[in-house]
């Protein structure tokens, strides 16, 4: 390997040196960990654009690759991270929960996402991988004062933990039916078929427990109830983008000759995950809990996607995902909005009469909940339209009508939090407070986040050019 | 070959049947996913042996570090379940459900 190399991971190490450095200096001036953080993630897309690769690089002895894919997917990180932390700044202040840790542990989790993006050999994805869920167990519990934060934590820590060992243990048997750890290697050697395969199914069941596919589903809603509002939105963004870039590396590139095999599994787990996903979110009174199990939902309309995409392609889901996150991201930066210290804005409830007492954010929720719902013309309804799409010209008709119907469904429980806040009074209680969890910056930037929806909603092609670009690139 | 195959597969079924059969105590649960790890290590490196392969032995060496840093955070979580609902009984952490 060359020095010259080096130039191209320039991103990751300066990410890992800043995340070190803001936590020294973090010890000395607790105040400065906000404004470095936002610096660091500047820096790092100013980095990565000033050198978007033409073609790709593979370096590091073949385990970490760097082309066009995979430096748009960071830009994306890097963009959602800093949006994070401008949305968290006044909700952590508020509850004593500003300090330089909250910072260094999302960096060192979006290194890991880095990784596992790039990784193109099992070493260097399993280690980005378990890089990503370790800072977020411990983010979990930063505040200690309720003992659901713990709950949550070690709920997220034994079911993240089995599936990196299912998920290991899948690796295992690719090694034993190939003697390679390299994705290229495996997709050209000559198998015992039986190993292969075996070693397929432990790498896709830890994968759907990481992606929290049905039936691996159940830490989801959990760890999205039991977490402040502010890891939740950590939680419930980034690593759906870098676990789905991994993903796709591992079909395309390491079993891109199974197709057949992983194809139905990715069936069987995407229409359970709509199906049951739709349905319990129905019943759910906390807002997080509705929108974990509308992640699932999500999720499985994200693996259909990636079923049809050996014949259709993967530019339907890749736009998918990075609407899917840039959605669900607004929908917590109001929930922040709504909260302030000792009011989480939790339940739907919590939301009845928002209408009359802050007209713009109600607004704003509204177009967050019509997007995720996929009603056209916002952005939520092109990426599902295109998937459907995508569905019926691989030629399964009456899988996509199924979608369609578990959609429909959805879309009720998205409703219920427009009717809540258009037709329903507010509570005595709830009419005093006085909400504002956000600092001028963040209201502004999550105004026009929201207004992005619209906007990109009734122009799709520029995100699905920028996907068409990065695909082909 | 087979024989070996054999004890890593029993240690991950007792691995994984721990976690789902065990209402005990947390403990027992870091210790099943540790079991999960070791049952993948030594595939890694029977299959390493059975390749002429150093790669495979390279890689326990990473899972090891790993599972390290893991079981660390592991024993922080339970030291902070325990301090918040006073049991590390799997039975007692119940408060999300739905």
């Amino acid at each position: 390997m060359r020095i010259a190399e080096l130039s191209l991971v320039y991103p990751e190490i300066l990410v890992a040196s800043a995340a070190s450095i803001i936590l020294l200096i973090g010890v000395y001036f607790k105040r400065g960990a906000y404004v470095l953080s936002l610096v660091t993630l500047l820096a790092a897309i100013i980095m990565t654009v000033a050198k978007l690769p033409t073609m790709s690089h593979t370096i590091f002895a073949g385990g970490f690759v760097v082309d066009r894919f995979a430096n748009v997917m960071k830009l994306s990180l890097f963009v959602l991270l800093g949006l994070i932390f401008i949305y968290s700044k006044n909700y952590m202040t508020m509850r004593k929960f500003m300090n330089t840790e909250f910072f260094v542990l999302s960096l060192f989790s979006m290194l890991g996402m880095m990784i596992l993006i790039s990784s193109r050999n099992f070493l260097s994805m399993y280690l980005g991988l378990e890089l990503l869920v370790l800072p977020l167990y411990a983010l979990i519990v930063m505040v200690k004062d309720e003992s659901k934060y713990a709950e949550a934590a070690i709920k997220y820590f034994v079911i993240g933990s089995m599936g990196a060992g299912i998920l290991l243990y899948g690796i295992s048997f690719v090694y034993g039916a190939t003697g390679s750890f390299e994705f290229a290697e495996v997709m050209t050697a000559k198998t015992s078929p039986l190993t292969l395969q075996l070693g397929l199914l432990f790498v896709v069941a830890g994968i759907a427990l990481e992606f929290a596919a049905v039936p691996f589903h159940m830490w989801l809603p959990d760890v999205y109830e039991g977490s402040p509002t502010a890891v939740t939105m950590l939680i419930g963004t980034l690593p759906k983008i870098a676990v789905f870039v991994i993903t796709y590396r591992l079909l395309t590139e390491a079993f891109g000759n199974l197709d057949m095999q992983w194809m139905h599994l990715l069936l069987a787990l995407g229409m359970l995950s709509i199906a049951i996903g739709n349905v319990l979110a129905i019943a759910q009174d906390n807002i997080k809990r509705m929108l974990a199990y509308s992640t699932i939902g999500h999720i499985g309309f994200i693996l259909l996607g990636l079923f049809t995409a050996p014949s259709a392609g993967y530019i339907a889901t890749v736009y998918y995902v990075l609407v899917y996150v840039f959605m669900v991201l607004a929908s917590f930066g109001i929930i922040i909005a709504v909260s302030k210290q000792g009011f989480e804005a939790e339940y739907i409830s919590d939301y009845s009469g928002l209408a009359k007492r802050k007209p713009w954010l109600a607004f704003m929720m509204l177009l967050v909940m019509l997007s995720l719902a996929g009603v056209p013309p916002l952005l939520g309804f092109y990426a599902k339209f295109l998937i459907l799409q995508n569905v019926v010209t691989a030629g399964y008709p009456l899988l996509a009508i199924v979608a369609l119907v578990f959609t429909v469904i959805g879309s009720f429980y998205y409703l219920r939090v427009i009717k809540a806040m258009y037709f329903e009074e507010s509570s005595k209680e709830l009419a005093t407070v006085a909400n504002g969890s956000l600092t001028t910056l963040a209201g502004l930037v999550l105004s026009v986040h929201s207004m992005l929806l619209l906007v990109l909603g009734l122009v799709p092609g520029v995100i699905l050019s920028l996907c068409l670009n990065m695909l082909g690139g | 070959m087979l024989q070996y195959l054999v004890f890593s597969l029993s240690l991950f079924g007792i691995g994984i049947a721990g976690l789902f059969i065990n209402r005990k105590n947390i403990i027992l649960l870091l210790m099943c996913i540790e079991l999960i790890l070791l049952s993948a290590n030594t595939n890694f490196v029977i299959f390493a042996k059975y390749w002429g392969d150093i790669g495979g032995q390279a890689f326990v060496f990473f899972v090891m570090t790993v599972a390290a840093a893991e079981a660390a955070i592991g024993l922080a979580l339970l030291v902070l379940v325990f301090r918040s609902i006073k049991s590390i009984n799997v039975e007692d952490i119940n408060q999300l459900k739905g």
